[in-house]
């Protein structure tokens, strides 16, 4: 972690040995590279003047549970663009993860219950079904992209459509016939829904929060102090050059997309709960909004930067923005031109970033 | 395991070049002559200006010309209510002087026929609504 204070200071000391024409250059550069906070700013401020409940704690915590309901997703697809790739089965792959999850976990007493006969099972283990189908789907993709040096576009294309004609099967499954899946344990929605906090304190934080901040640790964990961390950078800044260095290029990339689907495996877990009635569009286009998070954050398509702070950032001013357009009821048309025009500025945010960089 | 296979296709004499596969396949940016690199620097920083102004400029416009979300009274025979543009996430007013000959008001509802009565001063407006009278005979 750098020290903000300290790098503050390093700045300012850098200005001063500037002459007039290269401190404008500076502060253009400065300007630009930080447009999406400074347009962020303005944006609530804007937002405030217009509606003053987006600044009430309400509204706060609703955007801090929808940051962390999307943040394990987004920090996995990351690792993805970390390496120039991407992943589009992330969204498909949690409506199927988040199916799995909610048939084995409904209440005994539902009629209509997916499977009959099954008893009581206990939460952990089904966690660990969702994520070892999960990253079944990131292996496949891992696989492909790392043995024939596939985009991951297309490789992740393809398992999306997959995961997706299974997990329409699943809801055809047992006479369901395509119905939403509903009535799940107590024990369960308790456990993901509930709040620890709350029942503490009496700000009504659900426990999902907490599960992410403690995915977010292990990510951290592993993007910043381990082996493999530090192999994923460089197979992303340069996979030539890290093959030749000894890094395993194979293996570092079919790891990278399966701890992606583990994550997403998580997100469904904890999205059945969450939405409590499942269909098999849930999930869908979530892996824009992560896309577009981790972007936003500074995670570069060019490959080989990104921090997981970014990510978080990138979730978080992505969902104060889609809480703000909510706010200033603007209608819900014109919110898909504004969230495109966002990533299109973080895009040539991060182009510029690149193609200055000395 | 060599860790890195060669893809079948490719061309031996360029590898000496960093491979970049950005999404369209190797990108343009890896072996790049200086003039190329500074005017593409040009392009993107004038999206980034037009970009942040863009977002702007439609967030600005799409509120004030939205100006909120409308809840439509539908009065079902007693004299017209007024729509009401209310922001989202906060509460419409009940309207008042709405009068019908032979009955009294007992409330509004979301469905016709008065079923989810609608609270106003607790129930906050998410989404476009159409409120609807619940008469009962006097």
């Amino acid at each position: 972690m750098k020290n903000p204070i300290r790098s503050l200071q390093q700045t300012s000391a850098h200005y001063k040995t500037l002459d007039n024409k290269d401190r404008q250059a500076f502060v253009m550069d400065t300007l630009l590279n930080n447009a999406i906070y400074i347009i962020l700013i303005v944006f609530i401020v804007f937002t405030y003047t217009q509606n003053h409940n987006i600044i009430s704690s309400s509204s706060i915590i609703n955007i801090i549970n929808l940051t962390a309901a999307s943040l394990p997703m987004a920090l996995g697809i990351g690792g993805c663009i970390v390496l120039t790739g991407t992943d589009l089965s992330a969204g498909r792959t949690v409506g199927l993860t988040a199916a799995i999850s909610a048939t084995l976990l409904q209440s005994l007493t539902t009629t209509n219950k997916f499977f009959e006969n099954l008893g009581e099972l206990p939460i952990p283990l089904v966690l660990l079904a969702a994520l070892v189908v999960g990253g079944i789907v990131g292996l496949v993709n891992g696989f492909f992209v790392a043995r024939f040096q596939l985009h991951p576009f297309i490789v992740t294309l393809a398992t999306q459509l997959i995961v997706y004609g299974v997990c329409l099967m699943y809801y055809m499954a047992n006479g369901n016939n395509g119905q939403s899946i509903s009535g799940l344990s107590d024990a369960y929605k308790n456990c993901i829904t509930g709040s620890i906090i709350g029942s503490l304190t009496g700000i009504v934080i659900p426990n999902y929060v907490i599960y992410a901040v403690i995915v977010l640790i292990i990510m951290w964990f592993i993007w910043n102090k381990t082996t493999f961390g530090k192999n994923m950078f460089a197979v992303g800044s340069n996979p030539e050059a890290a093959n030749v260095s000894g890094v395993n290029v194979f293996f570092t990339t079919m790891m990278v997309h399966t701890l992606a689907g583990v994550t997403y495996g998580y997100t469904g877990f904890i999205e059945a709960a969450r939405i409590g009635s499942n269909t098999a569009n849930t999930g869908l286009n979530y892996e824009c909004d992560a896309i577009a998070a981790c972007v936003i954050g500074g995670v570069s398509f060019v490959g080989g930067t990104g921090t997981i702070g970014g990510v978080v950032l990138g979730v978080f001013l992505l969902r104060i923005i889609f809480v703000g357009l909510n706010f200033l009821s603007i209608s819900g048309n014109m919110q898909y031109i504004i969230k495109g025009i966002i990533i299109l500025l973080a895009c040539s945010i991060d182009m510029r970033k690149y193609l200055t960089r000395k | 395991m060599d860790g890195n296979p060669k893809h079948p296709f490719a061309e031996e004499e360029k590898s000496e070049q960093p491979r970049r596969y950005g999404l369209f396949g190797v990108s343009s940016t890896g072996g790049m002559q200086e003039s190329q690199r500074k005017s593409m620097a040009r392009w993107a920083t004038a999206f980034v200006v037009v970009m942040a102004a863009a977002f702007l400029f439609l967030v600005v416009s799409g509120s004030t010309g939205a100006a909120g979300l409308t809840v439509t009274f539908d009065s079902q025979g007693g004299s017209e209510a007024a729509s009401q543009s209310v922001l989202y996430g906060e509460t419409a007013e009940e309207p008042e002087d709405v009068v019908r000959v032979g009955y009294t008001l007992a409330g509004w509802s979301l469905t016709p026929d008065g079923t989810q009565l609608w609270d106003f001063s607790s129930d906050t407006v998410e989404e476009n609504l159409t409120l609807y009278a619940v008469w009962e005979v006097q």
